[in-house]
């Protein structure tokens, strides 16, 4: 059986002689009596890959002398040649053999198969969609005259992986934990190192990160004055992604919608003022949108004046960084990123003075460089500067895990057993998965009405949900995290190229700035730009076009400069996407650059829901029950106050849209689309787009 | 029947036998290392044809010839004692 060690007569080449060798077996016997072992050879013929059979690996029996195997050098052998059985292997240590070799296969599979998942500029990558390129020159015999239908897409965003990640998730579910275990226990500690926050709980979405962020502000654990009850307000944004609102409407409270200002797709933080109402406004909730953070600045600012929650939404936002004069940070009470900047550089200098260090290998968990103090400057990831911060990790984002989610614990340990109560069934219980009595007193608890004693693990202080992913899945997420350095500086290239390249269709487009930026400074010169070379070598469309295109195929280009506001502050954007508005002057609308992007299979996206408010879930909600949300200067308030009151008769049906009030939403939901920054683009991809979008403006000027 | 023989000059002679030795009749010996391979033979004929195929193609690769070539397996098998193995009947194939 596997895991027994055999002498078995094997044949030499010309069948004329047989000799004895010991052979680990690794199948069972088909119906012709072959089964396969693995060769056991001398120890001495030592190679890298040979794993020592020690007399400790054996069960039962053992070897005449110092043996190894290598888990990949298989012999066949038959029953018949069986000539004696000399030991039985430990079931742990075969394992270890058999997983080897399954991973090793695991891996040769995805390299072959995957390669399109490959990161933009993999040489596995782009060495096939050379030849790919070629070979449908061939076929067509010409650059210039494919059928659109036989070309691939170039999507928004996806699945961005090579065989690491799938090695990972086939090494977990070998190990068939299944539910939230020790990948995920690596994963949360990993994450939050690398965010700089005090923990992260791993979810199974975005947007259950979200709903269990703001959930467990309402928890009766808090004191009363911080605790978010039915019928408070939360002030978010409007054109965005609806499970940032939801959780707030979900959890009974009343989302304040203030506008997003189109030229970030950020909040308008002027309107924050005229958002609160003293005594229910409890909390701030939005996201840094597609990749862009909001002003954090004037956010805390306005927080910490009405001492509110912040929740930032960092789905999209992943490895942003945000930066501000570091007394500014003092008074904003910034002291968790400010210790863990002075912390972090004292640990570089020891560091620096020990350059004898082991190197790090390239898929190691390296611990980011943020926060940092650098220039009086304090710089941080955007999801570590309020108090909960929430991520996904759906394929499109930053880093996947196939479906998943974090939520982060910023500063204040204790909301992690809230937020864990909501997110594992509401239960009383911190416990993980598969341990009991984490706090010694398992049956000697007396809570709500419950017998004295009852068991800890069944006490449910919340209502709760059950809202955790496989380990499997954060055996993903943990790859995907060491990678993440080389994801966030691929986006900010594929942008910076998508930039330059378009720069020159200004008088047809608005292009996104970075918060806190006023203008972008195109590059001097030409040395950042350069022609696509008519679709050679790639797998892709040569444009009809012969505009030049500017993206650059060959050079990485330098980082895009900014000309920034007054207030000290900067970000730098991890750009979930590219965002393209038309202006009212162009002769076309975005709905036609949309239609002719999916007719050339350049995948886009409007900015998610647009303006919230004019989606039928919130038109609904407000036909049902007219004081569900508020809106900063909604001209109709009053009379919906007044028919909700019973004040007035008139029915709602009547009432104006709430929408209209909100200018800045509407303007992104009517002229903004986004093209992908994702690292899975190549750059003849990017070219691509570039040139099809000058194709399309040079048919429509 | 089996006969354990001494060489000694010319001459081998007879240690012991298992049965009596009939007279007049040829006797063919046989090493011991014969008798294995006799056995291997016998039950190599006695493989599937697509077996004898499988096992004879894996044969022409550098690292079993290797594993064929190294004679300290032959020696540390030819020290043990069969006695001391584990029973055939245990093992599961």
């Amino acid at each position: 059986m596997i895991g027994d060690i055999v002498y078995t007569q094997f044949p030499f080449a010309d069948s004329k002689g047989f000799k004895v060798r010991p052979g680990l077996v690794i199948s069972d016997a088909d119906e012709r009596g072959d089964f396969y072992v693995l060769k056991v050879s001398s120890r001495d013929q030592s190679r890298d890959s040979r794993i020592p059979l020690l007399p400790e690996n054996f069960e039962k029996g053992g070897l005449p002398k110092e043996s190894a195997v290598d888990p990949f050098d298989v012999s066949k052998t038959n029953k018949e040649m069986l000539v004696g059985y000399r030991g039985r292997l430990k079931t742990d240590f075969i394992n270890v053999i058999l997983k080897m070799r399954i991973l090793a296969s695991t891996r040769t599979y995805s390299r072959l198969t995957h390669t399109t998942n490959r990161p933009g500029n993999d040489p596995l990558r782009l060495k096939e969609e050379k030849a790919k390129g070629e070979k449908r020159k061939e076929e067509t015999n010409s650059a210039f005259s494919f059928p659109l239908s036989t070309f691939p897409t170039v999507p928004y965003a996806g699945r961005v992986f090579t065989e690491d990640e799938v090695e990972a998730a086939v090494s977990a579910t070998l190990d068939f934990w299944l539910t939230l275990g020790p990948e995920g226990e690596a994963f949360e500690k990993e994450l939050a190192t690398f965010l700089g926050v005090k923990h992260c709980l791993l979810v199974n979405s975005g947007s259950s990160a979200n709903l269990i962020a703001l959930s467990c502000l309402t928890t009766h654990k808090l004191p009363d004055h911080k605790r978010i009850r039915p019928g408070d307000e939360v002030i978010t944004c409007a054109a965005g992604f609806p499970t940032t609102v939801a959780p707030i409407i979900q959890n009974g409270c009343v989302p304040v919608f203030i506008d997003n200002d189109p030229s970030t797709g950020n909040a308008r933080v002027d309107q924050l003022e005229a958002a609160y109402s003293p005594g229910k406004t409890k909390a701030v909730m939005m996201a840094h949108t597609l990749g862009n953070p909001f002003d954090l600045a004037a956010v805390l600012a306005f927080c910490k004046k009405y001492d509110l929650w912040l929740i930032e939404d960092n789905c999209d936002a992943l490895g942003c960084t945000y930066s501000m004069p570091v007394e500014m940070a003092k008074s904003l009470g910034l002291d968790h990123l400010l210790k863990l900047a002075e912390e972090k550089s004292e640990k570089r200098k020891v560091e620096s003075g020990n350059s004898e260090g082991a190197s790090a290998s390239a898929l190691s968990f390296q611990p980011s460089a943020f926060p940092r103090i650098q220039d009086g400057l304090l710089t941080a990831y955007t999801g570590s500067f309020g108090d909960l911060s929430t991520q996904s990790f759906y394929p499109p984002h930053h880093l996947t895990m196939g479906e998943g989610g974090a939520v982060s614990i910023i500063r204040r340990p204790g909301l992690k057993t809230y937020a864990e109560s909501f997110r594992d069934w509401g239960r009383d219980c911190w416990c993980p998965s598969g341990k009991d009595n984490t706090c010694n007193k398992r049956f000697q608890w007396q809570l709500g009405e419950l017998p004295e004693g009852y068991d800890h693990k069944y006490i449910y202080s919340h209502l709760g949900y059950n809202l955790k992913p496989l380990d499997p899945q954060a055996a993903i997420g943990r790859v995907q995290l060491r990678r993440l350095p080389a994801f966030i500086e691929a986006r900010k290239q594929n942008w910076e190229t998508l930039r330059v390249g378009l720069a020159d269709l200004e008088e047809f487009f608005d292009f996104n700035l970075p918060t806190h930026a006023s203008a972008w400074l195109p590059p001097r010169g030409e040395d950042r730009r350069s022609k696509i070379e008519d679709g050679a070598d790639t797998d892709l469309p040569s444009s009809s076009s012969n505009l030049p295109a500017s993206g650059s195929s060959a050079a990485k280009l330098a980082p895009s400069t900014f000309q920034w506001d007054s207030t000290g502050c900067r970000t730098d954007c991890s750009w979930f996407g590219f965002m393209i508005r038309v202006k009212p002057s162009a002769p076309f609308t975005v709905r036609e650059l949309a239609f002719f992007l999916d007719e050339h299979k350049i995948g886009n996206r409007m900015l998610f829901g647009g303006n919230l408010l004019r989606q039928p879930a919130f038109v609904q909600l407000r036909r049902d029950r007219p004081n569900a949300f508020r809106i900063v200067g909604d001209p109709a308030e009053d009379r919906r106050l007044k028919i909700e009151d019973g004040i007035s008769q008139s029915p709602i049906s009547q009432l104006p849209s709430a929408a209209t009030s909100l200018p800045g939403a509407d303007e992104i939901m009517h002229t903004a689309i986004f093209l992908g920054t994702y690292p899975g683009l190549t750059e003849a991809q990017i070219d691509y787009e570039i040139a099809t979008i000058k194709d399309f403006v040079r048919q429509k000027s | 029947m089996s006969i354990e023989v001494v060489k000694e000059g010319n001459l081998l002679r007879v240690v012991q036998s298992s049965e009596p030795i009939p007279e007049g009749e040829h006797l063919f010996l046989f090493t011991a290392g014969e008798i294995q391979q006799a056995a291997a033979r016998l039950a190599w004929s006695r493989l599937p044809g697509e077996s004898r195929d499988d096992l004879l193609h894996q044969a022409q690769s550098c690292s079993y010839q290797e594993w064929m070539e190294d004679s300290s397996w032959d020696e540390a098998i030819s020290r043990e004692d069969p006695a001391n193995w584990l029973a055939m009947e245990d093992f599961k194939a």
